[in-house]
């Protein structure tokens, strides 16, 4: 059973994960809008493309990433685990379809977003997905 | 069974050379206990690794069984060690990474056919009081303990000869009396002992004894000014 | 229980590998950065050879005819799908096809578009004949559900729609019907339609577009040709620069030296950051290995006092640091394959070669490479010092631990 250590190791690294997430789209490797590409519309009136959503959606999924890592520092129970561990795994899951599913990116291939935030993503939501299946494993 | 002819060994240094063993004759037979005193810098536990053949004399012969191990590559030497004598170091020498148990048994990879075994190898620490630590790491053994288990990792391939340096020198009172009546157990049923040490009131154990000062082997050790000791009679 | 069963050579070598974990972390990760450093250029002139071979054959045609001041601008198109516009006379057409050697010709016009879809940047949309034309013919024999029909449009792999979404062009709606196979190549980002819809498109671009497309009648961007069989192409294309002047030949050999031009330089600068690596490497891991060595010279001694010969130890720390080799190379490549396939559009534009994802076999074949010449390169970092810890005797070297 992973120690009190190993479990605030992975506390600590699931918010830190969170911060990453929601850095990526506007920092890290930002989406088209911080690069100042938007869709203009026939009246001239600029608005966010899907992969702005997209950021703003990943932004909400890290935050509640953090908190869950907040909690597992906090409190290192075996229900807490199993609990954190059941919703990285779905927060993981989110964060890999929100860009490629549920809003998606732009519809370029060489666009930023595509390019570098995109995987990005999905390499972060396949880590969350693993931390959290590791948690439940290991939850007793 | 173990000889030693003229045997002599001395280090050189930056400024000087040392003379460890002085023109050294020893003959130990087989089935005897020869306990040899010293002090600290004496030159017997040198006189000791040069009888395992752990190191070549500078002049003079070793031999056991009456090959001569200066003869033999260092590969042949390892494998003599290997299955003729079981040797306890003074500081024990455990390897970190390995239990208790696994020291023990570290010996039998290089004597592949020979006695040694798990079972024997739990015996043998049961022997030696140590059958709770079997999975203990030498890190969380007390100097004592580890003496222990390098004793009984000594006896694994079941050699006939054993040569100890200060076996009981980190031992309290009691498990002292236990290890060195655990040597005359063997002892009487037939393997070869060769012991050195600083403490005379192991003297008893023994079949004969000798003394080393300042390289030299001398066979009245009591006329050194030794403490006094309770000599066997005849001895 | 530690142990159930006989102590023996591996299980010597698995405590003293898990039990030094923290030492042993520093050289797994040197491991690791050479393996992933090899793997990935392997890995990267693979996948640009993979869409060289792939992209060359869906070229389909054995010669490209466009105007000479645009031969640039029609390589671009070729390669990259960096849009253009441009236009020759279309007689030149007839006079190409009665040639001597030309098996067929097919014209095609480029179009450079506005905008796809939602995001500001423009694509390369080519009109055709769909009965006549090379490029796509193969992808349509290969999906015979497929037509081009009236307002219909077959994209590349790279324009991210769906079958039956819409797209406008010049405020003219187009229906995707098809998606081509992904070739690392111009195609991947061109869009395919009818010479009808496009000159359609022209006509209506006026009131519906932003900005007015003008396709001037009876011209052409470019000529595909295809030669008689056993005719040499080069030979073929030669005859139409001297018979029409203002014409440029672009041939797949042409293409493949140009490309091999570039690619040439970025295989010079992966190679050579892979020799500079393993150059660094070496000498780095003989020195982690020797200060290890010279660090467990006392065990070593130990175990050659407790009867291991010099070839048993040079055996175990050989065994030691194949097996600390091997894992930090396993995890190099397999951290090095995340990041390349998931990072993989990026990377190939980037480096401005085209790209695709190489064969399994060429994958298992880059990670055995990169695996065997890590573990070699263990092997021999950790060869002097075990030879030079055998050279003492044991003794010497207890004594001298022991004050």
């Amino acid at each position: 059973m992973p120690s009190d250590k190993m479990t605030q190791g992975i506390g600590a690294l699931l918010v830190l994960l969170g911060i990453i997430i929601i850095l990526t789209p506007w920092v890290i490797f930002p989406v088209c809008e911080v690069h100042d590409i938007y869709m203009v519309l026939q009246s001239g009136v600029k608005m966010p493309m899907p992969c702005g959503w997209t950021a703003r959606a990943e932004t909400g999924i890290g935050a509640l990433i953090v908190v869950a890592g907040g909690l597992l520092l906090a409190r290192k129970t075996p229900e807490t685990k199993q609990a954190v561990g059941v919703f990285s795994i779905a927060a993981g899951v989110l964060v890999i379809l929100f860009p490629t599913v549920i809003i998606g990116m732009c519809k370029l291939a060489d666009h930023p977003c595509r390019q570098l935030t995109l995987p990005a993503l999905e390499i972060l939501g396949a880590a969350v997905i693993i931390i959290g299946g590791y948690l439940l494993w290991k939850r007793e | 069974m173990i000889e030693a002819r003229g045997v002599t060994k001395s280090f050189s240094t930056n400024s000087s050379e040392i003379v460890a063993v002085n023109d050294v004759y020893l003959a130990v037979k087989p089935g005897e206990f020869v306990l040899i005193l010293g002090r600290s810098g004496s030159g017997k536990s040198t006189l000791l690794a040069m009888l395992a053949g752990l190191i070549r004399p500078t002049t003079g012969v070793v031999r056991i069984h009456g090959n001569e191990i200066g003869n033999l590559s260092e590969d042949k030497t390892a494998e003599v060690r290997a299955k003729e004598i079981g040797f306890v170091f003074q500081f024990s020498g455990l390897i970190p990474t390995i239990t208790a148990l696994e020291n023990v048994m570290l010996p039998t990879l290089f004597c592949p056919d020979g006695p040694g075994s798990r079972l024997r190898a739990v015996e043998l620490l049961r022997k030696v009081g140590l059958s709770e630590r079997t999975d203990a790491y030498p890190s969380t053994l007390s100097s004592g303990e580890m003496k222990r288990v390098a004793i009984a990792r000594a006896l694994i391939n079941g050699p006939p000869i054993l040569i100890a340096d200060e076996p009981t020198g980190d031992l309290d009172v009691d498990t002292e009396i236990e290890i060195m009546e655990l040597f005359k157990d063997l002892n009487r049923e037939g393997t070869t002992i060769v012991v050195v040490t600083h403490n005379p009131d192991l003297v008893p154990y023994a079949t004969r004894t000798y003394g080393m000062v300042k390289g030299k082997l001398v066979k009245n050790p009591e006329s050194f000014c030794f403490r006094t000791w309770k000599a066997e009679p005849g001895a | 229980m530690s142990n159930s069963h006989e102590f023996g050579f591996f299980r010597l070598l698995v405590r003293n590998l898990s039990n030094r974990s923290y030492r042993n972390i520093a050289t797994i990760f040197v491991f690791a950065f050479i393996a992933a450093t090899l793997f990935s250029s392997q890995y990267l002139m693979n996948g640009a050879q993979a869409s060289l071979d792939t992209g060359m054959s869906r070229m389909g045609a054995d010669i490209l005819v466009v105007p000479e001041e645009y031969a640039a601008a029609g390589q671009t198109v070729i390669l990259s799908g960096q849009p253009s516009s441009f236009f020759f006379n279309d007689s030149s057409y007839e006079k190409i096809s009665r040639i001597p050697g030309v098996a067929k010709a097919s014209p095609q016009i480029y179009i450079a578009t506005l905008f796809a879809s939602c995001c500001a940047a423009p694509l390369q949309m080519i009109a055709i004949d769909p009965e006549n034309d090379f490029t796509i013919s193969t992808w349509l024999k290969e999906n015979p559900g497929v037509k081009l029909g009236k307002d219909d449009i077959i994209i590349g792999s790279a324009v991210i729609q769906d079958v039956g979404n819409d797209l406008p062009f010049y405020g003219h709606t187009f229906h995707v019907v098809g998606i081509l196979k992904q070739t690392g190549m111009g195609v991947d980002n061109s869009v395919f339609t009818r010479f009808e819809d496009a000159y359609v498109m022209a006509d209506e671009s006026e009131l519906k577009a932003v900005k007015k497309l003008t396709i001037p009648p009876r011209m052409v961007s470019a000529v595909l040709v295809k030669v008689d069989p056993g005719t040499s192409p080069s030979a073929v294309a030669r005859e139409i620069q001297d018979q029409i002047p203002g014409t440029k030949t672009i041939t797949p050999n042409g293409l493949l030296n140009t490309v091999s031009g570039q690619l040439g330089a970025v295989r010079r600068l992966l190679n050579g950051t892979t020799l500079a690596v393993t150059i660094v490497s070496i000498p780095l891991l003989a020195f982690i290995s020797a200060m290890v060595a010279h660090e467990r010279r006392r065990e070593i001694a130990i175990l050659r006092a407790l009867g291991a010969t010099k070839t048993y130890v040079v055996r175990l720390m050989l065994a030691e640091s194949f097996s600390i080799a091997i894992i930090g190379s396993l995890i190099g490549i397999g951290g090095a394959m995340v990041v390349l396939v998931f990072f993989q559009d990026f990377i190939a534009t980037s480096l401005k070669i085209p790209f695709i994802i190489p064969s399994p076999l060429a994958l298992l074949v880059d990670g055995g490479t990169a695996l065997f010449l890590c573990a070699g390169i263990g092997g021999i970092a950790s060869l002097y010092p075990a030879i030079l810890i055998n050279r003492s005797e044991p003794y010497e070297t207890i004594r001298k631990g022991e004050s």
